[in-house]
C-alpha cells in the first residue's frame, strides 16, 4: 500500500489549522508538525526509492486469490469455520486451515510480538495466567494503539472515559458492550467521524486523526445508507475512488468483491432494490475495496442470513491470516465467540475487561456430574435432590490426593440435567483429580453416574458478569494506566479470584473429555 | 500490499471528480431535474416562435402590433437579447427555475450529513473542509446544467430563427450559477447545522426574499432622494431667479404692490426649499442605511441584471427607453416620475462589478466559512 501525504489545499489547511479543526491528537504544535512532516517526507522518499527498485509498490498477486469464490468453494466443510465450542474445550487461536494463524500468546519469535507472561497457552500447558500482565506488543506490530480516549457529548454525556485499545496486526478483536456503552463512539473516533476530546496514540503508525492513513483502513458503519440511486458497482467504485484506489485496480477488484460478497446476481440493480442483508454485503465490499490493513466493522452481520454470516466469518478469518487487524463491534456475542482472538467489554465509556476468549471465560470453570439416585432408594425429583444435598453438602469433599482437591466444593447445579431423572452436582474446578472424590462418594452411596463433563462459561456469561459487576458499582476488572504508556493492566483484586480457577484450568489437560452414559 | 494510491494532487482530483459524478447521477435520479428541464424546453420553444418585424412582434405567422417593439426602433438582435434577459433569465432562470432548483437541492446537504451516509464519507483520506466544499460545488451542478442547456438551446434557436448568433448570452450560465450559489450557501449552512431540508429551503428563500426587499427598498429610497434632490435643485434655481427679480424691482424703484407679491413668493419658496432640504436629509439618511444593508446582502437581482447590462449596450437600452417614452409608455413603477425611474436604472446599471461580485462573494465566503466550521467540528 502506498499512501500519500495530505492533499488539502494550503488555504484550506490553514483554515483548518487556524480554527483547530483537526483532531486534538493530530497536531500538537509547530514543532510536532515539523517532526511529523520530516518523518513523512523521509517515508515518502523511501517509498519512491523502493519504487525505483521495484519494491513496496504494486499489486500483490495473491491479494484476492484466497478470497476468490473458487477457493471458497474448495474449502471443505468445517475447515475454516470453527463450530461453537464444546464445553471446556480449549479454543486455540483459530486460523483458516492452511493459512498462517495469528501470533499466539506463546509465540516466541524474534518480533517478540506477544512477550506475554500470562502463560495462557493454547495447548493449556503453559504457566499459570498472571493477574496483572497483558500482552506486550512491539510497536511496529500494533495496527491500533490508542490510549486515554475521552469523549463527552454536549458537555454532559460521557461516552468515553479514558479508553485504551491495542490491536496487533493479524488479530480479530471484538468490542462488546450494551447499547450506549461507547463502542461505536470509539470506532468513530478512530475513523475521524467523531472528534475526541482527548486521545493519544496511533493507527498504522500515524497519529489518530491522520486523514491519509484512512486510505489504508476499511470501515463499515452501523446503519449505513449508501446512495440508493447507484448500483453496487457504482457504490464500490465511488468509495474506492474516495479511498484513493486507482482506476485500474478498481476495475479489477470491484467485480471480484461483488462476487465475493455474493452480490453477483444483483450487480446491475439499484441499491434501493436491495434487501437489508444485501446492503450489508455491499457495505462489507466497499470497506474492502482499498485492501485495508485495518478493518473496522460495526455490526457487520446485522440483517445478514445465516449463510451470509458464515461467508463473512470465512472472509474475516482469511483476512486475519493475511495479517489484517480487524475490529468487530457487535452485540451478537455468538458471532464474536466464533471468530475473535481477543475481545474487550466496554460499559459506560470504560473498558471493563479485555482478553482472549479463553481469558474472558476463565471464571467459574467447573465439572458437572450427573447422577441417578440408587435404584433401591426409589428416590426421584425433590427427594433425590435432598438426598444428594445430604450426601455432599455442606461438608468439603476431602480425602483426595491433592491440597487443591480439598477446595473443590460440590454443590447442586442450577441447570437442568441432560439425563432424565438425573440430578446435577457442580465441582468448581476443572482439575480431573478434584472431581474424583465426588464421583467416588456418589458411587459409594449407590448413585449411578450418567455423565461427567467440564463446563466453561460462554462469552455471554462473561459479558453479563462484567455488566452486572459494573452496574453494581465495582471498578473495571482492568485498570487503565495513565499517561502515554498505553499499558493496560487488570486490577489485582478483580483478577485474583478468576486467576485461581484459570490456573487450575490451564494446569490441566486442556481438553477435557466429555463422559456420557458411563457407569 | 497491492493497492496503488494515486499521488496527492491526482487523488484530490479523482475525489473531486467522484463527488461530481455522484452529484450528476443523483440529479439524474431526481424527477424535479427532468421536470425543470421539460419546462425549460417549453420556454426555449418560445424563442423559436417569436420574432420581430417592422410592425411589431410576430408569433408564428401572426403579427402583434406593438408600438415600441418593431424593427424600426430596435434591431432583431436587441429584441432577442431583451427577450432572453427579461423572459429567459428574468422569469425562468432567475425565478421559476431557481425555486425548483432550491427545492431540489435543499436536501443535498441534510441528506449528506445524515446518519448512515456521512460516516462512510468522513472515513476517507479527504479533509472535512475540502469534502464539504466539493459537495457544495457539486450541488451547484443542478443550476449549472439547467442554465447551460437552456441558454445553449436558446442561442441556437435564436440563431437558426433569426440569423443572429448571440454568443454573449452564454454569460448567463456562470452568472445564473453564481446567483444561485448565493442562495445555496445559505441552504448549505442551515442544512449542515440543522440537518433539516425544510429549514434549509426556508432559510434560502428568506435570504433571497430579504435581499430583494432590501434592493427594492433601496431603489425606492434612491428614487425618492433623486426626486427630492431634483425638486431642491429646481427650487434653488427658482429662488435665485426670484431673488434676482426682487432685486431688479427694488433697484428699479417699483411700486410696493408689485414688490410685495414677489417678496411673499420668495418667502414661500424659501420655506419650501427648507422643507425640501429637510426631506432630502431624511432620504439621504435612509439612503445610506438601505445602501449599507444592500451592500451586506448578496446581490441576487444585480447579478441577474448583469446579463442584460452586458448583452444590451447602454445606447441600445437608451433607445429602447426613448421609444417607450415616445410611445406613451408612462409606467414608472414605484417611482414618482419616469425620469426618476430611468435615473435609478442608470445608476444601477453603473454599479461597479467589485461592489456586485465582491460583496456577494464576501457574503458567500462568510456563510461557507461558518458552514465549514460547523461541519468540521460536528460529531456524526
Amino acid at each position: 500500500m502506498t499512501t500519500t501525504g495530505p492533499v488539502d489545499f494550503p488555504l484550506i489547511a490553514r483554515f483548518e489549522k487556524r480554527f483547530n479543526l483537526l483532531q486534538p491528537s493530530h497536531r500538537d504544535g509547530f514543532f510536532m508538525d515539523f517532526v511529523l512532516n520530516m518523518v513523512q517526507t523521509y517515508s515518502a522518499a523511501r517509498r519512491v526509492m523502493d519504487f525505483g527498485r521495484g519494491e513496496g509498490v504494486g499489486t500483490d498477486p495473491e491479494l484476492f486469490s484466497a478470497w476468490s469464490p473458487t477457493l471458497r468453494r474448495e474449502q471443505a466443510p468445517g475447515r475454516a469455520i470453527p463450530s461453537r465450542r464444546e464445553p471446556c474445550e480449549e479454543q486455540p487461536d483459530v486460523a483458516a486451515p492452511g493459512l498462517p494463524g495469528p501470533p499466539r500468546m506463546t509465540d516466541t519469535g524474534s518480533s517478540n510480538l506477544f512477550a506475554d507472561s500470562t502463560g495462557d497457552r493454547a495447548d493449556g500447558t503453559g504457566s499459570p495466567r498472571s493477574t496483572v500482565a497483558r500482552p506486550i506488543y512491539a510497536a511496529r506490530d500494533l495496527a491500533i494503539d490508542v490510549a486515554d480516549v475521552h469523549k463527552t457529548y454536549r458537555g454532559k454525556i460521557k461516552a468515553l472515559r479514558g479508553v485504551h485499545l491495542r490491536v496487533p496486526r493479524g488479530e480479530i478483536f471484538g468490542l462488546l458492550g450494551p447499547n450506549g456503552a461507547g463502542k461505536s463512539t470509539l470506532v468513530k473516533v478512530l475513523m475521524t467521524v467523531i472528534n475526541a476530546d482527548r486521545a493519544s496514540g496511533h493507527m498504522l503508525g500515524q497519529p489518530i486523526g491522520d486523514k491519509p492513513t484512512l486510505a489504508r483502513v476499511g470501515y463499515l458503519p452501523e446503519h449505513h445508507r449508501f446512495p440508493d440511486y447507484l448500483t453496487a458497482e457504482q457504490v464500490i467504485h465511488f468509495f474506492g475512488t474516495m479511498s484513493g484506489v486507482d482506476r485500474i485496480t478498481r476495475r479489477r477488484r470491484v467485480p471480484e468483491l461483488i462476487e465475493l460478497v455474493g452480490l453477483a446476481g444483483a450487480r446491475g440493480k439499484k441499491v434501493r432494490q436491495y434487501s437489508k442483508g444485501m446492503r450489508q454485503r455491499l457495505g462489507l465490499a466497499q470497506a474492502l475495496i482499498n485492501d485495508p490493513e485495518v478493518l473496522l466493522l460495526d455490526e457487520p452481520t446485522d440483517g445478514v442470513d445465516p449463510e451470509g454470516r458464515r461467508d463473512i466469518r470465512t472472509l474475516l478469518l482469511e483476512l486475519r491470516a493475511r495479517q489484517k487487524a480487524i475490529v468487530i463491534n457487535t452485540h451478537i456475542l455468538a458471532e464474536l465467540e466464533l471468530v475473535c482472538d481477543r475481545a474487550a467489554i466496554i460499559y459506560d465509556g470504560q473498558l471493563h475487561d479485555e482478553g482472549t476468549m479463553a481469558q474472558l471465560t476463565s471464571f467459574d470453570l467447573s465439572y458437572l456430574v450427573e447422577a441417578l439416585p440408587p435404584l433401591a432408594a426409589g428416590l426421584s425429583g425433590p427427594a433425590a435432590e435432598v438426598a444428594l444435598d445430604a450426601l455432599l453438602l455442606p461438608q468439603t469433599v476431602a480425602g483426595g490426593p491433592s491440597e487443591q482437591m480439598g477446595k473443590a466444593i460440590a454443590r447442586r447445579a442450577d441447570s437442568a440435567a441432560s439425563t432424565p431423572g438425573a440430578t446435577q452436582v457442580r465441582v468448581s474446578s476443572t482439575a480431573p483429580d478434584d472431581v474424583q472424590p465426588v464421583i467416588d462418594r456418589l458411587r459409594h452411596a449407590g448413585w449411578r453416574i450418567t455423565r461427567v463433563h467440564c463446563q466453561r462459561p460462554t462469552l455471554e456469561d462473561a459479558f453479563m458478569r462484567v455488566i452486572d459487576r459494573a452496574k453494581g458499582g465495582e471498578p473495571p476488572m482492568i485498570q487503565q494506566a495513565g499517561g502515554d504508556s498505553g499499558v493496560v493492566s487488570p486490577s489485582v483484586e478483580a483478577r485474583a479470584a478468576d486467576a485461581r480457577l484459570a490456573d487450575s484450568a490451564h494446569g490441566g489437560t486442556g481438553t477435557l473429555p466429555t463422559i456420557g452414559g458411563t457407569q | 500490499m497491492s493497492t496503488r494510491a494515486a499521488p496527492g494532487f491526482q487523488l484530490a482530483l479523482a475525489q473531486t471528480g467522484a463527488v461530481f459524478l455522484d452529484a450528476y447521477r443523483e440529479l439524474h435520479a431526481r424527477k424535479m431535474f427532468w421536470i425543470a428541464l421539460g419546462i425549460a424546453g417549453l420556454i426555449v420553444s418560445v424563442f423559436a416562435v417569436l420574432g420581430i418585424n417592422e410592425r411589431g412582434v410576430t408569433l408564428l405567422w401572426f403579427t402583434l402590433e406593438i408600438p415600441f417593439f418593431n424593427t424600426q426602433l430596435m434591431s432583431k438582435a436587441t429584441f432577442y437579447k431583451v427577450l432572453f434577459a427579461s423572459v429567459g433569465v428574468g422569469l425562468w432562470l432567475g425565478w421559476a427555475s431557481t425555486i425548483l432548483a432550491l427545492v431540489s437541492t435543499a436536501s443535498l446537504i441534510p441528506d449528506f450529513v445524515s446518519s448512515g451516509q456521512i460516516e462512510s464519507m468522513l472515513a476517507r483520506p479527504i479533509g472535512r473542509v475540502r469534502l464539504f466544499l466539493t459537495k457544495y460545488l457539486a450541488g451547484l451542478l443542478f443550476v449549472f446544467s439547467q442554465a447551460l442547456l437552456f441558454t445553449l438551446a436558446a442561442v441556437l434557436l435564436i440563431g437558426i430563427r433569426s440569423g443572429e448568433w448571440l454568443w454573449p448570452l452564454l454569460l448567463a450560465v456562470p452568472l445564473v450559477t453564481l446567483f444561485f450559489s448565493y442562495l445555496f450557501c445559505v441552504s448549505a449552512l442551515v442544512g449542515v447545522w440543522t440537518r433539516s431540508t425544510l429549514a434549509a429551503l426556508l432559510a434560502a428563500l428568506a435570504v433571497w426574499g430579504a435581499g430583494l426587499a432590501v434592493t427594492v427598498t433601496d431603489n425606492i429610497v434612491l428614487g425618492q432622494r433623486l426626486s427630492v434632490q431634483r425638486q431642491v435643485s429646481f427650487l434653488t434655481k427658482d429662488l435665485e431667479a426670484t431673488r434676482l427679480q426682487l432685486t431688479g424691482l427694488e433697484q428699479g424703484g417699483a411700486e410696493r404692490e408689485k414688490i410685495e407679491p414677489v417678496q411673499e413668493g420668495l418667502g414661500r419658496r424659501e420655506l419650501e426649499l427648507a422643507k425640501r432640504n429637510e426631506s432630502l436629509e431624511t432620504w439621504q439618511f435612509w439612503g445610506r442605511l438601505t445602501f449599507v444593508t444592500r451592500t451586506i446582502f448578496p446581490k441576487t437581482a444585480e447579478t441577474k441584471a448583469l446579463i442584460e447590462r452586458w448583452a444590451v449596450s447602454d445606447d441600445e437600452m437608451a433607445r429602447l427607453m426613448d421609444a417607450q417614452d415616445n410611445a406613451g409608455q408612462q409606467n414608472s413603477g414605484p417611482f414618482a416620475d419616469r425620469p426618476t425611474m430611468r435615473q435609478v436604472e442608470k445608476i444601477n446599471r453603473e454599479r461597479s462589478l467589485l461592489w456586485i461580485f465582491g460583496t456577494s462573494l464576501l457574503f458567500q465566503a462568510m456563510v461557507l466559512g461558518a458552514a465549514c466550521y460547523v461541519f468540521s467540528r460536528r460529531d456524526f
